[in-house]
């Protein structure tokens, strides 16, 4: 029997990057993959690819700040497969510039997509988690929300380590009902996020692990082991995948 | 190729049969036979035993020569040996201190040194070493291990850098409330004590010895090939509270 068979596991983000690898892992271990993102001719593109390797993947247009939206993209979920096993909440926006030049609309902007929607996310995933006594939330939290990553954007950082603090929350929150709340935290990883943070290859020398950054596959990997029942007294924990550029 | 350290019981044992069912040729090492034997004989592959005191300065070369000698390689390296002595800090002597430092942490360092000329002939070749959540709480009765429980991550952190040019990982992890003889014992007949560490427990339970063993062998594995000087903590939710 594959690692998460039959597993509902729904994705935010998975139209590119991470979220994406997460949702071709999760279908290879056996899972059915929801793919939820913003960006729909992306999303279509994600669809085909993750369908050829698990042919129950879906996809549903989601814009993670809209809590109605997320309620009612649940509730369809639900109704379709019976259950809802797994909620990685991978969607997240950035822009790498001084934190001087950030303006209050941007600021909430970030906040509304990275923190708020891991909020809206896990609020609307547990009571289906709760009636099922089980459950696995992952969020993706960063590097970036430990130390206070400067080169890509101060709001990004902040909420990171909003993302952090509400894994270790929901984490204690949830326990009773055997539902393990955890993040994985990516140092710099070689995805399409990278190019929106200019400079970030002067920093590859000083990455234990090869001086370069990981592939997103490494980071799908922690997922799905957190995923798994191989996890299942690990809860409140963020596992760092960078490398070793950060030990703590 | 995985050699287990402390295999004979508790969370040695069962990442020794983890890896066996998954397909690795396993050595395991112990001080007392019978354990090995039951162990062995628990694993679904064939492994090899080693009698060994790891507290011998000698031992752990010995060890590693009688792998090498049986399996010619080594991948893995699992430092689980390890004892406890409960005593308020202010009546540890200094021989605790040589007691507690000799097996969890200097023989934890020479099984690194002796293996590391093995481990550099293969790729994907880790160490995991096992601290525990004392290594980062304060727990009374507990100095002389917390500190030794510290100084494993301390060491973990500098292998895992010196190291990672040559592509072998280093990780730890650390373990709370885990059903095995360092801890069992002395809750199970304290009904009171029991309950104090159990909500204590978001998750509500102690964990089992798989449940701290597959995190080891995540760790030890190429699906956490990125992952190097990290330490995973698997306590049910313990560190929350």
């Amino acid at each position: 029997m594959k690692p998460l068979e039959n597993k509902v596991a729904v994705i935010s983000g998975a139209a590119q990057g991470i979220g994406l690898e997460t949702a071709h892992e999760f279908a290879r271990r056996g899972a059915i993959p929801i793919l939820l993102d913003v960006n729909r001719q992306k999303l279509a593109t994600a669809q085909e690819s993750v369908g050829a390797i698990e042919q129950r993947a879906a996809s549903m247009h989601l814009d993670v700040s809209d809590k109605q939206q997320w309620l009612h993209t649940m509730r369809s979920v639900f109704d379709q497969f019976k259950s809802i096993d797994v909620l990685v909440n991978a969607a997240a926006i950035s822009s790498a510039k001084p934190f001087e030049e950030i303006d209050a609309d941007e600021w909430d902007r970030v906040f509304a997509v990275n923190a708020r929607g891991v909020l809206f996310g896990c609020q609307t995933v547990s009571p289906y988690m709760r009636q099922q006594k089980s459950g696995r939330l992952i969020n993706l939290a960063s590097q970036a929300g430990k130390t206070g990553g400067l080169l890509i954007g101060a709001h990004y950082s902040a909420s990171k380590a909003a993302v952090i603090c509400m894994t270790k929350t929901f984490a204690a929150a949830l326990a009773p009902d055997n539902i393990t709340v955890n993040a994985v935290a990516p140092g710099i990883i070689n995805t399409d996020f990278l190019n929106g943070v200019p400079g970030i290859q002067n920093f590859f020398g000083r990455i234990p692990l090869g001086n370069k950054p990981g592939e997103a596959t490494d980071v799908a990997s922690a997922i799905a082991f957190l995923a798994s029942d191989d996890a299942r007294y690990i809860t409140g924990e963020i596992l760092d995948v960078n490398g070793g550029l950060l030990m703590d | 190729m995985a050699l287990i350290t402390g295999a004979g019981r508790g969370i040695g044992r069962s990442v020794a049969i983890v890896m066996a069912s998954l397909g690795a040729d396993v050595v395991v090492v112990s001080r007392t036979k019978s354990e090995l034997d039951e162990v062995l004989s628990a694993s679904s592959k064939p492994g090899l035993g080693i009698e060994a005191d790891l507290r011998d300065p000698l031992a752990p070369g010995k060890v590693v020569q009688s792998c090498i000698a049986r399996f010619g390689r080594l991948d893995i390296l699992i430092n689980n040996a390890g004892l406890v002595i409960r005593k308020l800090a202010e009546e540890t002597l200094p021989e605790d201190w040589d007691a507690i430092f000799a097996l969890n942490v200097k023989a934890m360092a020479e099984m690194c040194r002796q293996a590391l000329p093995h481990l550099r002939r293969n790729t994907g070749a880790s160490i995991v070493n096992m601290s525990s959540i004392t290594g980062s709480v304060g727990t009374p009765l507990r100095a002389a291990y917390a500190a030794s429980k510290a100084a494993i991550l301390g060491y973990t952190r500098v292998l895992a850098k010196e190291l990672a040019p040559e592509g072998i990982r280093v990780n730890a992890v650390q373990p709370g409330f885990i059903d095995t003889a360092f801890v069992t014992p002395y809750l199970n007949d304290k009904p009171a004590a029991m309950l104090d560490v159990l909500n204590h427990i978001p998750l509500g339970r102690t964990g089992t010895p798989e449940e701290a063993a597959w995190p080891i062998v995540f760790l030890a594995s190429s699906a956490a090939s990125y992952i190097t000087g990290q330490t995973l903590i698997i306590d049910g939710g313990w560190m929350l509270l």
